[in-house]
């Protein structure tokens, strides 16, 4: 956009450049703010760090905040600047001047925000396959899975609580969830019933759990502790209450725990279905 | 009663009760009534072994869905629709209009005039948008607190779920029921709609639908929210086929809708209106129809699948049956993901066609504004898999739709390039419609960032399914369309009923609803992030004081409501003041036009030059400024 | 506040058309655009309604959710204890798309007919619309004697809604050829309308009859590719 044409000798003061002095005002806000975002926003965001997909999550949401804060900037301190500076007078009648467009501007719109997108786009592929999926559920035959000994624990929803079988120790059903620190889990989601959806929010996990499939995420916790799971896929009356604790443990503790509730669950282990990666509860028709 | 035209309405006037019998609303009503009972008989005599089941218990979904059924076919047969078809069955010749010479009853009944339709829908739409708006306060009262303490479960998802339905099935039509079928043919120089009489059937298919989705509580309403998940779907209480038929039709009447939009942009309009000279607003009316011509069939058809899996026990989405829960989430979405494209679009065009009225400056970038508006059309139908990306479906075309999401933003921030362009050196005054047109860019520019981030798989794990989306689409939706709509109401309720609003309770209602709003989704962008899933009326403790600022705040938005409303009723009926033929001062035809407007909207039919946005002044200049002729 | 006297009287909003007023005629082209084009737009809201139908059975089909596709005599036995055949009945199928081709073939003779002005069109359009019905019947007919129903797995879920809604849909469209035909038996009795008006049922047949005639072949094609993937993939 250009100025307006210098004034003639003697005439009234030149209108500024808005284009000039909007653009630094811009380039010196996004200038301050993204780092700051990045370094006072960045380590606090959600997920947090207690597992490596959320760690890889909480990088995404860093990267993504980066990349939006000019873009917000731009359109804000736009619509501030021209709401101050681009008035009609209190009562007037004034027209502005009748641009009816830029191509240079258009193009370099276009352009721009062309790369920007892309480039979000392929981050986000690099991002998703790189990280087996980064916490979420990537169906029944993921295209890549991670090298090494891996965990595999199913969870099982059903109208209204989860239940999590450990197929590698006997197949034992456990109604709360305990995992080792440090080891990589392979999460098979299933449901018996409706759509749920697994969401474990420290570890940064979500897997629909659709009847008939398996729907598999990969995820390693790092830090010892609780992690809250809540269903995130409306299910019913008692969605809301279709939540618990899971938890963290070192590997050595995890190994006791799961003796224990071997012992605990025979008789029940006993009487249950062998483990497979879908069930099929009978009545077909109507569960809950 | 309507004094001035008497005198010229020839007609003797019958008795009261003489003008109660034939085809009207209390017709429609008694028939309506007549033919759900028929319905209901029906349905509980249907024999067979797939129905042993219902007949032990008292529910029955065939039952219902017929009586609903009937229901709908004896309104509008009272209404008078079944007329013209019997009529052209008999071979009678085609006519076009129907009791467009009647007084002020036939804005309750059957009336071809486009204006009538275009205020019926304002007034409809308007009641179930304040129904759906007092669900959503009833929700946040349950929201105060993290456990539930006011409604119980069953009726907190039905009040969730009615209000989804209610907004996204109604306002789809918000923009243009009302303000498409007033305008639209003034603006391109018609005396009528393509098919007057189909575009009346849209309404009224619209407030029948809107009735029986509020039936929905006396028959235990209904807990899969808007999405209608199947196998939930199936398995839940007779109040999910309320939701079944009003999406049902509202999908029938979208499809009309769009048909007749459609066909009157590219067929009726005046003689050297252009393609390229359209307004913008036609343009976006016309963007808006492909969708729904196209997307709302695929909704009709996934309901009926639905439905027959409730009744007859086919296998379409229960997988002990062979069929699948992923099938109805990718149907859904095929139709769901145009459909918020549809509630977007109209938004774009109100608020770039008000742009240059209130900037005194023509649309900057008019080629681009269509380009963007055509490209988002048509790129809407490739992203729809982006609601599933944790779902398990095709998890490896995952980056596919990342990309394709990605993509469709491009044409999107066309649009806001537009308005920064049009906003460059204006004269901008800042009457209630523009600063309901700058909202609507501040909030769709949040609304549309935060959808980078829901687009980004790795990213969307933890937000998809949270208040995070949440707050995305009420961005969108709400502070996208809603606020464009209220533009739309401040601008053209002059034009529509020769009447101006109160400017200070205008005012008051913006400013308290633009700051109640986003007091009310800001938090909510957080409360997601933290964990808080969407449809629970129990949380974690932690998030408790967030919940109660949303929650108080949304009251205080109901508040800013109340004020429109309490504005409109002011304004409208008592004080009555009469604005004057074009108080925005616009180059647009229907300002042209004096109030009220002719019967047949023109003496003569008028012959277009240019497009309606001959505003300011030329710019010549020395060193590279554009003259006005630039286009783009 | 507005004084009395610049207060609008309450109601005047838009003023009705008083009764016996002119309507200004308009050239009978406009209609017949737009019937042209609402014809194309019915034709791809209708291709997207039962692309529903074809993707539901091409997905259904391809998971095979636990075999009951198509399920075998033995799993249909565990369950209802039943035998039945999943096959629909071949025969009757030939029927109703010979009798689907011929109608649409007629009803497009019907349409040259009109379009050259000569009166014979109207034997070619009756006949289709009565072939157009009979291929309906033969659907019903084939519904009743086939020997499973649409409780019977995910193809028989498909098969029967689909078709179902198919015949719904061709018996949409011979109320459509219905109404030329009988527009044009009634105008033939009596005199022509006014020239060059809406009202004139001359005037309106021709483009009216085209938009159907196109609108009915596109149903037809529906119908053939509805045919191929139910009765013989």
């Amino acid at each position: 956009m250009s100025s307006e044409p210098a004034a003639a000798q003697g005439g009234p003061p030149a209108e500024p450049n808005h284009a000039r002095r909007f653009g630094t005002i811009w380039l010196l806000a996004s200038l301050i703010a993204t780092p700051l975002v990045v370094v006072l926003l960045g380590p606090i965001l959600p997920p947090g760090k207690a597992s490596e997909q959320a760690a890889g999550q909480v990088t995404d949401n860093t990267v993504l905040l980066a990349m939006a804060t000019p873009v917000l900037l731009l359109v804000l301190i736009y619509l501030a600047y021209s709401t101050i500076y681009f008035r009609q007078p209190k009562g007037g009648v004034l027209e502005g001047p009748a641009i009816r467009g830029d191509a240079r501007i258009q193009t370099t719109w276009i352009i721009v925000t062309t790369a920007l997108v892309l480039s979000l786009a392929v981050y986000g592929t690099v991002r998703l396959l790189g990280d087996n999926g980064g916490g979420s559920g990537s169906g029944p035959a993921p295209l890549t899975s991670p090298k090494g000994p891996k965990l595999p624990v199913q969870v099982i929803a059903q109208q209204w609580a989860f239940t999590y079988r450990y197929p590698t120790y006997g197949g034992v059903e456990t109604p709360h969830l305990v995992l080792p620190q440090g080891e990589m889990i392979e999460l098979h989601v299933t449901s018996l019933d409706v759509i749920h959806s697994f969401w474990a929010f420290q570890l940064g996990v979500k897997a629909d759990a659709n009847p008939q499939v398996d729907n598999i995420a990969f995820v390693k916790p790092t830090a010892l502790g609780s992690f809250e799971i809540r269903c995130a896929e409306l299910c019913g009356i008692w969605h809301g209450e279709m939540f618990d604790q899971g938890r963290v443990v070192t590997p050595a503790a995890f190994e006791t725990w799961i003796h224990q509730q071997q012992a605990t669950f025979a008789p029940a282990t006993a009487v249950l279905p062998p483990y497979s990666r879908t069930y099929e509860p009978s009545p077909t028709r109507r569960g809950g | 009663m309507n004094t001035t035209t008497a005198a010229a309405n020839t007609q003797p006037t019958r008795p009261l009760w003489r003008r109660l019998i034939g085809f009207n609303l209390l017709t429609a009503v008694l028939l309506g009534v007549g033919g759900y009972y028929l319905g209901w008989f029906i349905g509980h005599q249907i024999k067979g072994t797939s129905f042993a089941y219902e007949k032990k218990s008292s529910e029955s979904d065939v039952a219902l869905l017929l009586a609903y059924f009937f229901g709908v076919i004896g309104f509008l047969i009272g209404l008078g629709f079944a007329n013209y078809p019997l009529s052209r069955l008999l071979g009678r010749p085609a006519s076009l209009r129907e009791k467009e010479s009647e007084g002020w009853s036939r804005y309750f009944g059957l009336c071809t005039d486009h204006k009538v339709v275009g205020m019926q829908y304002l007034i409809g739409i308007g009641l179930f948008f304040f129904i759906g708006g007092l669900n959503a306060m009833l929700i946040r009262v349950e929201l105060l607190h993290s456990t539930p303490t006011v409604v119980g479960p069953n009726q907190y998802l039905s009040l969730v779920g009615m209000h989804g339905t209610m907004m996204m099935g109604m306002m789809t039509s918000g923009v243009l029921g009302p303000f498409a079928n007033y305008f639209v043919p003034l603006m391109i120089g018609a005396r009528r709609m393509a098919f007057p009489r189909i575009e009346a059937l849209t309404f009224w298919l619209l407030m029948a639908a809107g009735f029986i989705l509020v039936s929905t509580i006396f028959f235990g309403g209904f807990p899969t929210g808007w999405t209608g998940y199947e196998p939930l779907n199936d398995q839940a209480v007779m109040g999910m086929d309320s939701y079944i038929m009003f999406f049902a039709l509202v999908g029938i009447s979208m499809t009309l809708l769009g048909l007749n939009m459609m066909a009157t942009i590219i067929t009726m309009r005046a003689p050297g209106l252009t393609w390229s000279r359209l307004p913008i607003f036609v343009w976006s009316v016309f963007a808006t129809s492909v969708l729904m011509v196209l997307a709302a069939p695929m909704l009709v058809a996934t309901l009926l699948m639905a439905a027959l899996d409730r009744t007859i026990n086919t296998s379409f989405f229960i997988s002990g049956g062979g069929g699948s829960s992923y099938l109805f989430e990718n149907l859904f979405w095929f139709f769901g993901h145009p459909e918020v494209y549809i509630l977007a679009l109209p938004g774009f065009g109100i608020v770039l066609e008000l742009l240059p009225v209130f900037t005194r400056k023509p649309l900057w970038g008019y080629r681009l504004a269509i380009s963007g508006m055509l490209g988002v059309s048509l790129l809407s139908f490739f992203v729809w898999q982006h609601h599933l990306f944790v779902s398990g479906i095709n998890a490896d075309l995952r980056p596919f739709y990342m990309l394709s999401t990605e993509i469709i933003s491009i044409p999107t921030g066309f649009i806001f390039l537009c308005v920064m362009g049009t906003l460059w050196k204006a004269r901008t005054s800042f009457t209630v419609p523009m600063l309901f047109c700058l909202a609507w860019t501040f909030n769709f520019l949040i609304g549309g960032l935060s959808g980078v981030f829901l687009s980004d798989a790795p990213s969307d794990t933890t937000t998809h399914g949270s208040f995070f989306s949440m707050a995305h689409f009420h961005y969108t939706i709400m502070g996208g369309l809603i606020f464009a709509f209220f533009a739309a109401i401040y601008y053209w309720i002059p034009k529509m009923t020769g009447v101006r609003f109160n400017e200070r309770l205008a005012k008051w209602h913006f400013w308290l609803m633009f700051l109640a709003f986003n007091s009310t989704f800001m938090p909510l962008f957080v409360v997601g992030m933290e964990g808080q899933p969407r449809r629970v009326s129990e949380y974690a403790p932690n998030l408790h004081g967030l919940n109660t600022w949303v929650s108080i705040s949304a009251f205080v938005l109901g508040v800013s409501m109340l004020i429109f409303l309490v504005n409109t009723v002011y304004s409208l009926v008592f004080v009555r003041a009469a604005a004057e033929q074009n108080p925005w001062r616009s180059k647009s035809i229907e300002w042209q036009i004096p109030h009220p407007v002719p019967v047949n909207n023109f003496e003569q039919i008028p012959v277009f030059d240019s497009d309606p946005y001959d505003y300011g002044v030329p710019v010549t200049a020395i060193g590279g400024a554009q003259p006005a002729s630039a286009g783009a | 506040m507005a004084s009395e006297s610049e207060k609008l009287p309450l109601g005047r909003l838009i003023p009705p058309v008083p009764a016996g007023a002119q309507i200004p005629p308009e050239p009978p082209d406009v209609g017949a655009r737009a019937l042209s084009v609402a014809a194309r737009l019915l034709a791809g809201a209708t291709v997207f309604f039962f692309l529903a139908f074809v993707f539901a059975y091409f997905y259904l089909r391809s998971i095979d959710q636990g075999h009951f596709w198509l399920p075998s005599a033995a799993l249909l036995k565990e369950q209802k204890g039943l035998h039945v055949n999943l096959k629909p009945n071949q025969a009757l199928g030939a029927v109703f798309v010979a009798c689907l081709a011929l109608s649409v073939l007629l009803t497009a003779l019907a349409g040259r007919g009109m379009k050259r002005r000569s009166r014979s069109w109207l034997a070619p359009a009756i006949g289709g619309l009565l072939l157009g019905i009979g291929a309906v019947a033969a659907q019903c007919v084939e519904f009743i004697v086939q020997k499973f129903g649409p409780t019977d797995g995910a193809f028989a879920s498909v098969f029967c809604s689909w078709l179902a809604f198919y015949l719904i849909a061709v018996m949409c469209t011979m109320y459509w050829l219905e109404t030329q035909v009988a527009t044009e038996l009634r105008a033939r009795r009596s005199p022509a309308g006014a020239q060059g008006d809406i009202k004139d049922p001359d005037r309106l047949i021709a483009p009216s009859l085209d938009a159907a005639v196109f609108y009915w072949s596109f149903l037809g094609m529906i119908g053939l590719a509805t045919y191929v993937i139910l009765y013989l993939l």
